[in-house]
């Protein structure tokens, strides 16, 4: 065993604090997605973590057919995400809303569509790519920050992400089409009242939502070599507790719980390993416990 | 009540009665095919041999199947070209079917599924499914029908107890039990030891799953009682991605040797070239770094990137033993190229082992036939003619041939790893200390 | 008797049809194994496991809406504490070998008990906040059972004693038949009342008396126990199990499905709902062997999509038009 020097310590400190930043950049654009698509159409997409692996698909096939620019390829897995997006709101989602006569009719009834999508969405991209992991293997290389090392590709991962939201967070909080959206959230009937189009603000927030999952399972795909179809539902799970935690149609609430489950992830892994993934859900159970709104939760 | 007549319900209505109608009339259609259709094939006279196979083809196990067995549908084929199987009792050939199902990586479902190649399908011989769990909870169908099974990724010590004591007559493992490999590594350290001068600290890492752990515990057993040093004893979460907590520690530790009993083994190499962190012993378990085609292709590695990293994995060959061998290298790499969708296709390394065994099993048909307790009879006692030379299963051990039990293979010069140890089956020295990580 | 206990065990608004279905059905699941390959009845058996599951699931969340996704920590635990017990009775020669229903009792009885304490503390979250918190404990129990098991006791896997086929069956079946009756007995008690009414609106249920917060943990906690029940009987199929397959997620996500698929109204909708959904994924599973989820996907959006009530009923809804039955027969 080494010295232990106050070195030692700060050594492990700042790099549970920095790997649990970066990781946590990463996790919080998968929840901000989760949030904006629950939050203003109140529908509880599980198949959320599918169509971030259909993102993640998405660059690969641009990537290892087309050789095209791994980073460039992020944007093309959006747009077409996006599209996605509308198609599913179109073809599935907007019926249950639609014949649904109650809020709680209508979380039973996309719940169990969401699990139809799942199996639909995991055993359609099976049988295109077949089982066998796929990954972009890019900017593997390491960096040093503050002493630490790092894989390049999660450091450049981690600011795209900041970056998306940050841009993301401009537009609900500045744009007049943001602020139809947050009134939609905020009251859907009475928007609709005032005569928002609710329709099409449901269109681009669902869509934004699906932008933000391939987004950010594109940059999964770079950073792990390890994605098959029934990868998704690790991620849905992550973005589920973030939201929670974070609190419901909370967007800073979202980042402030991406942090704390990176950070905890982390922690847990450089201290008692065996404990790491059990952890994520104790953190939840037990926030839970003490405050039923998530940490910063209104309404 | 009326208004379910009116124009929109009725398109309702319709679209329901499809649903319906698909739903009812798939039932039908199945009770049909399994009450009546199959069981007239059963009483027309044999002209094949059908074998049967339960395997996750979807769901997490997948990968598993996809890498350890493709041997499966490659035997059949090969056999099949040159007629089939010789059976004694009809004094001729059989060509070779099979029956396969999807458990979805489902271990009820699996049971349940081989339970209908066995009392339903009556299959003639059955391939066992991949995985160590699922191919312990088979075993126990296998020895109440008598059926006799080749397990390839069978690798457990309390299934290998049973087998060295005879309670499992109709079951037999390919893959090195924990202390065979425990064994291997403490015979390696110690030719290390003698040749280059004592290792620094050792360390050794598990994952939580029952691989992780039995090896583990046979490794470290050998190790402290032969009197080294293992300073880091640590176990991870199965399948993770995030190595960089646990190699700050293993840095702090001051640890040169690291044995990884695991499947984790790729992104604990990434995350090592990432951190700068080179042992000067490293051993891995299976994971897809010694498949050249995953290696090289999905998992993105260059050959100067693995050059030094050891592998666990029982039975193996170095494909230069013999010009057989050499040529059934490169068929290998033609027929997995539209599984891996490159050049890289060469053979993992007890790839040929899986192969001879499972012509064990075809062999000792073409000597007995198809009466199953003779065949078991027959692969308790016999040997076969196999790519690899004369080959007898060693109940609760990796078969013998020239072979031994666990051996350790290196990423040296060629895409396709080299035994070092032990060193009767080497084809190479072992590279120590590992080269540092290629910059770049 | 009291009155409720009077109308939970009469015969009103039954006719000797159903009894005489009900009576066929259950001799032909107690004598299947006299004419049927094992085959056949393991997927009966699977089928009454999972029909089992999902009526113990429905019973609490299908009446008060408060949807649970934790259904495989209760399994697994119930599953665990059988397999270990049985796995020390084999090594170890000093612990009594108590027979199985007594262990299953047990079983279900820890379970009743640890859903009592997490139903008081997590059954002040609503809607889609229990639905996750409930599932975090599922995923929680599979991670902390690996890390204790592989800590601890030195091993992932847990080996159990074989059991032979017959056992298996009429454990499985005879335990899912008295849950069915016990769930039938309490649904249609006072206890399954007060829960119903939760459902339909809590304010006012609790305005009327009902003591809301003992109810609902009351019922969340038997439904814990019958699944705990039914992960005990579970064991004697493997002579294998490890946390994985004990708290696997399918057990917290299929008997929601197999409810919503026959419809969340009545108490015969889930149940048969949970059998048609089991014996088509064992049929489809063997004869499209490749493309069978996708097709059962498909066929779970539309039926969310065009039948909100749920296939059975539906078409019960269905016949009852077509042959303008206007008595209740069930």
């Amino acid at each position: 065993m080494g010295p232990r020097g106050s070195r030692e310590g700060r050594g492990t400190l700042l790099d549970v604090i920095i790997g649990g930043a970066l990781a946590g950049a990463l996790y919080s654009l998968v929840a901000v997605g989760l949030n904006i698509q629950y939050g203003i159409t109140r529908i509880l997409n599980l198949a959320y973590g599918e169509i971030l692996i259909i993102g993640a698909y998405i660059t690969f096939i641009f990537f290892n057919f087309y050789g095209i620019n791994p980073l460039l390829t992020l944007i093309l897995s959006g747009l077409i995400t996006f599209i996605l997006g509308i198609l599913l709101q179109v073809a599935v989602f907007r019926k249950l809303v639609h014949s649904s006569s109650s809020a709680v009719e209508l979380e039973f009834r996309s719940l169990f569509a969401c699990f139809g999508l799942i199996y639909i969405i995991q055993n359609l991209l099976a049988y295109i790519f077949g089982t066998t992991p796929i990954g972009v293997p890019y900017l593997m290389e390491g960096i040093s920050i503050l002493g630490e090392r790092f894989k390049t590709n999660m450091v450049v991962t981690a600011v795209l992400s900041v970056l998306i939201n940050a841009v993301m967070y401009v537009f609900i909080r500045f744009t007049k089409f943001g602020l139809a959206m947050r009134a939609t959230a905020e009251e859907p009937l009475g928007a609709q009242l005032i005569g928002i189009d609710v329709l099409k603000v449901h269109l681009v927030s669902f869509s934004m939502g699906c932008f933000a999952a391939a987004l950010s399972g594109s940059m999964v795909c770079l950073i792990y070599s390890n994605l098959t179809p029934y990868s998704g539902t690790f991620y849905t799970i992550i973005a589920l507790i973030i939201l929670i935690l974070g609190g419901k149609g909370n967007f800073l609430g979202s980042v402030a719980g991406a942090f704390i489950i990176g950070c905890s992830y982390y922690a847990m892994l450089r201290f008692k390993a065996a404990l790491a993934d059990p952890v994520i859900y104790i953190i939840l159970i037990v926030v839970l416990i003490i405050r039923p709104r998530g940490l910063f939760g209104r309404q | 009540m009326l208004n379910f007549l009116n124009r929109k319900a009725v398109t309702k209505m319709m679209i329901m009665i499809i649903v319906a109608v698909i739903i009812i009339a798939s039932i039908a259609g199945s009770l049909y095919y399994f009450l009546y259709y199959l069981p007239a094939k059963q009483l027309a006279p044999k002209d094949k041999i059908v074998i049967g196979i339960a395997q996750s083809l979807s769901g997490p196990l997948a990968v598993q199947v996809m890498m350890w067995h493709q041997c499966y549908k490659w035997i059949i084929d090969d056999y099949n070209a040159k007629g089939g199987l010789y059976v004694p009792e009809y004094g001729k050939k059989l060509p070779i079917t099979y029956v396969e199902y999807d458990d979805e990586s489902d271990i009820n479902k699996m049971l349940t599924l081989t339970e209908r190649l066995i009392t339903i399908d009556k299959v003639d011989l059955i391939f066992a499914p991949a995985s160590t769990g699922f191919c312990y909870a088979a075993f126990s169908l296998y020895e109440k029908y008598h059926y006799p099974v080749i397990a390839l990724t069978y690798g457990s010590q309390a299934g290998a107890e049973k087998m060295r004591r005879g309670e499992l007559k109709y079951c037999f493992q390919t893959l090195a039990s924990p202390d065979e490999v425990g064994e291997a590594v403490l015979g390696l350290l110690n030719y290390i030891k003698d040749k280059y001068g004592p290792l620094g600290n050792i360390g050794i890492i598990h994952h939580t799953d029952q691989h992780g752990i039995e090896h583990a515990a046979a490794i470290y057993g050998q190790l402290s009682l032969a009197g080294f040093n293992i300073a880091v004893y640590e176990s991870y979460p199965f399948m993770t991605t995030e190595f960089k907590p646990l190699i700050s520690k293993l840095k702090e530790a001051n640890v040169e040797a690291l044995i990884l009993c695991g499947y984790e083994g790729p992104y604990f190499l990434r995350d090592a070239m990432a951190e700068n962190y080179n042992p000067k012993f490293l051993l891995l378990g299976p994971s897809g770094v010694e498949t050249p085609g995953m290696a090289f292709g999905a998992l993105g590695f260059t050959l100067e990137q693995l050059k030094g990293v050891m592998l666990y994995i029982g039975p193996s060959v170095s494909y230069t033993e013999n010009d057989f061998l050499r040529q059934w290298a490169e068929e290998h790499k033609e027929r997995c190229r539209p599984v891996f969708h490159n050049d890289y296709g060469y053979p993992f390394p007890p790839s040929a082992t899986f192969y001879a065994a499972l012509q064990c099993l075809f062999e000792a048909v073409q000597k007995v036939g198809l009466n199953r307790e003779k065949i078991a009879e027959a692969l308790r006692t016999g040997s076969f003619d196999t790519i690899l030379g004369k080959m007898h299963l060693r109940a609760g051990y990796s078969p013998q041939s020239e072979i031994g039990g666990g051996i350790i293979e290196q990423w040296q010069n060629r895409y396709i790893m080299d035994v070092i140890w032990p060193s009767k089956a080497a084809s190479a020295d072992v590279i120590y200390p590992k080269p540092p990580w290629p910059s770049s | 008797m009291s009155k409720s206990r009077e109308k939970a065990l009469s015969l009103k608004g039954y006719n000797l049809i159903s009894f005489a279905v009900l009576a066929i059905i259950v001799t032909f699941f107690l004598l299947a194994p006299l004419f049927l390959e094992t085959y056949y009845l393991s997927v009966l058996r699977n089928s009454l496991l999972f029909a089992a599951l999902t009526i113990s699931w429905f019973f609490f969340s299908g009446t008060t809406k408060y949807v649970s996704l934790g259904s495989a920590a209760f399994f697994g635990t119930g599953l665990y504490f059988t397999a270990l017990y049985l796995e020390q009775s084999v090594l170890n020669k000093h612990l009594t070998i108590l027979p199985l229903p007594v262990i299953m009792l047990m079983a279900g009885l820890l379970n009743f008990a640890i859903a009592f304490v997490v139903g008081l503390i997590s059954l002040r979250l609503k809607g889609m906040y229990f639905a996750i918190a409930t599932f975090a404990l599922g995923e929680a129990c599979r991670g902390i059972f690996n890390y204790a098991i592989s800590d601890f006791m030195e091993t992932h896997y847990t080996y159990i004693p074989p059991f032979s086929s017959e056992i298996t069956y009429y454990t499985i079946t005879v335990t899912a038949f008295t849950i069915f009756m016990l769930i039938f007995v309490l649904y249609r008690s006072k206890l399954g009342l007060a829960l119903r009414a939760i459902g339909e609106n809590e304010e006012a249920a609790a305005h009327l008396g009902v003591n809301t917060s003992l109810v609902k943990t009351f019922g969340f906690a038997i439904s814990a126990m019958c699944i705990g029940f039914m992960g005990s009987c579970y064991v004697t199929i493997f002579t294998v199990t490890s946390p994985d397959i004990a708290f696997d997620f399918q057990f917290s996500f299929l008997p929601p499905m197999m409810a919503m698929f026959g419809g969340i109204g009545s108490f015969y909708a889930p149940l048969v709902g949970a059998v048609i959904l089991s014996l088509l994924r064992e049929f489809l599973g063997v004869t499209l062997v490749h493309h069978f989820l996708l097709i059962l996907g498909i066929i779970i959006v539309l039926i969310a999509e065009f039948m909100p009530e749920g296939v059975v009923n539906f078409l019960k809804r269905w016949l009852m038009i077509k042959f303008r039955i206007r008595k209740r027969t069930f």
